[in-house]
């Protein structure tokens, strides 16, 4: 269905939300130097065709982040933060042990039904 | 109002904490929405549920008891419909969103995992600069989402990014796992989870109230929703026939 627009009152107060947004910025962190925002724009605003073709959409969000990603590591380099974690420098993680074989297990057999299927 | 001089004091950033809380009758789906995002973010603070849902405005006092500068509040209504409210406490401002698309981490389709406690890149499309309201919205976001450096139970690491992309007029987030560059050549993203589509419903100006800023024109309140679907579906048969 198409959507309706109600006859409700709708309110969109640039002027107030310009003067939020510059006291967000200077009454709290908001100007927080980069290494603790750690916050990139991107370049170019995303283009999607069709939002709901889910395999574009997602290769458009995956090529933006990692655009991203590259430019946060060179800005980590600029700002002397080590990015990696050593080899030996083990912690937990946010998903358990339990779970990640449980992904594994299932990918293996999804593997394993379509060689079967072949 | 005067800038705050923070070049020799950095524990202005570092003492910040987002209160994490939600209304009674949440449902098993937006708890582990809930659990998901406090697991991933270091300085938020569980908090019980809110028992009256017509004064939210509480939420700016449980704020100040428990010292969190930041409210992010998960609002079910009918057992399906979820809101998040996100919100600078106590000057606001605070933002109402409506979310759809929930898949959480227990879902087992996302292969990739990250530390916990470690700090998040964030990335933001550029159609966030392109409109006042989206301007506020990524800059309490950013606010949010963002962990501090040197905070008590961060790790000092990177290896995972939130994204947040704005499409369709709603706002997609992302949290992609940053692949280690000594095993593979480039760095890579694997999708960790949680996955969300969020829809801007109103901007108020202060902490759970005050005056609204913004008010979404395009935004169709989910029970409209169902019942334009009713609509559609019902009365095939005079349709037919006319």
């Amino acid at each position: 269905t198409k959507p309706q627009t109600t006859n409700k009152y709708f309110v969109n107060d640039t002027e107030g939300l310009q003067l939020k947004l510059r006291e967000l910025k200077y009454n709290t962190v908001g100007k927080a130097p980069w290494i603790h925002t750690l916050a990139v724009t991107s370049s170019n605003s995303l283009e999607v065709s069709d939002i709901h073709n889910d395999f574009e959409r997602e290769i458009a969000f995956y090529k933006q982040s990692l655009e991203s990603v590259t430019e946060c590591e060179r800005l980590c380099k600029e700002n002397n933060l080590s990015v990696r974690r050593k080899p030996d420098f083990f912690a937990e993680m946010v998903k358990s042990d339990e779970q990640m074989l449980k992904i594994k297990s299932k990918l293996a057999s999804e593997k394993k039904r379509v060689e079967t299927a072949e | 109002t005067t800038p705050i001089d923070t070049s020799k004091d950095q524990s202005i950033y570092t003492k910040k904490r987002v209160l994490f809380t939600s209304t009674r009758g949440i449902g098993s789906k937006y708890r582990h929405l809930m659990t998901d995002l406090l697991n991933l973010i270091p300085h938020s603070k569980k908090e019980d549920k809110i028992d009256d849902k017509k004064t939210l405005s509480l939420v700016n006092e449980i704020c100040e008891l428990k010292s969190c500068n930041y409210a992010v509040l998960f609002d079910v209504r009918k057992g399906t419909d979820l809101y998040l409210w996100m919100a600078k406490t106590p000057l606001g401002p605070t933002v109402k969103f409506h979310v759809t698309n929930v898949h959480t981490l227990d879902e087992l389709q996302m292969t990739g995992n990250c530390l916990k406690g470690s700090r998040p890149f964030l990335h933001f499309d550029k159609s966030f600069d392109t409109q006042p309201h989206l301007q506020l919205i990524k800059e309490l976001l950013t606010q949010i989402y963002a962990t501090p450096k040197g905070h008590v139970k961060s790790k000092p690491f990177f290896d995972h990014v939130f994204s947040f992309y704005f499409q369709d007029n709603r706002i997609w987030f992302r949290n992609y796992q940053i692949s280690d560059q000594e095993f593979k050549k480039e760095s890579l993203l694997t999708e960790i989870g949680p996955r969300m589509i969020l829809n801007v419903e109103k901007i108020f100006s202060e902490g759970f109230g005050g005056q609204v800023l913004y008010s979404n024109p395009n935004f169709i309140a989910p029970n409209k929703n169902r019942l334009d679907q009713k609509l559609a579906k019902s009365n095939k048969y005079i349709k037919r026939k006319y």
